[in-house]
């Protein structure tokens, strides 16, 4: 098995669980409708494709536990305040959608809007240490 | 935190890119490290100074020790 490096290896396990992703989406979307299943069968597949979804922030921490001290560092750090980004938007639009009548945010949408989060996090703080 | 780490490589006639492997890091970490951006774990701290074949305090000041002297 030919050796590469973290990076490489960090691409090609996303891209393997984003294959995954798109084959439980399909997969769930036509059982759901052609089976018409009820009880524990029901929850599964509902569910499935979730789970690839788990898989990609497993591959993220995996990933960060692998390479060097800096980089950890400075990835741990961008991850920590998406995290807290989002935690804090989704409240704040909990309380927004309650009490102000804003139109209904799906919990499908706080994976995308986590790493927008950590994309903008990342350019900021890019910035930042580039002028520190 | 002062240190020495450019000219003990360039010294050496090493680029960024050979001391990263010679470390186990990434060019990046080595850029951090030179820019002061990165202050290295003991662990890394002891690799450096093993690469040089110096003691810590030779690549980088301890700044606690020179404000005892002061």
């Amino acid at each position: 098995m030919p050796s590469y490096s973290v990076n490489t290896r960090y691409t090609i396990g996303m891209a393997v669980w984003m294959v995954l992703y798109a084959g439980a989406l399909v997969g769930s979307i036509t059982l759901l409708k052609n089976l018409h299943p009820t009880g524990p069968l029901l929850y599964f597949l509902a569910v499935l494709p979730a789970l690839p979804i788990g898989g990609t922030i497993w591959h993220v921490q995996r990933h960060i536990e692998l390479v060097d001290e800096y980089v950890r560092g400075m990835l741990t750090k961008r991850f920590i305040y998406a995290t807290g980004m989002t935690l804090f938007i989704c409240t704040a639009y909990g309380f927004l959608e309650s009490n102000a009548g804003l139109p209904h945010f799906s919990l499908y949408l706080v994976y995308p809007l986590f790493w927008t989060m950590f994309g903008l996090i990342s350019a900021i703080l890019g910035v930042v240490e580039k002028n520190a | 935190m002062k240190q020495y780490l450019r000219e003990l490589r360039t010294e050496k006639g090493l680029t960024q890119a050979d001391l990263a492997t010679q470390l186990g890091v990434s060019r990046q970490a080595v850029i951090a490290l030179e820019t002061d951006k990165h202050i290295p774990s003991l662990d890394l701290a002891y690799k450096i100074s093993a690469v040089f074949d110096q003691p810590i305090e030779a690549i980088f000041e301890n700044p606690y020790r020179l404000k005892q002297a002061s």
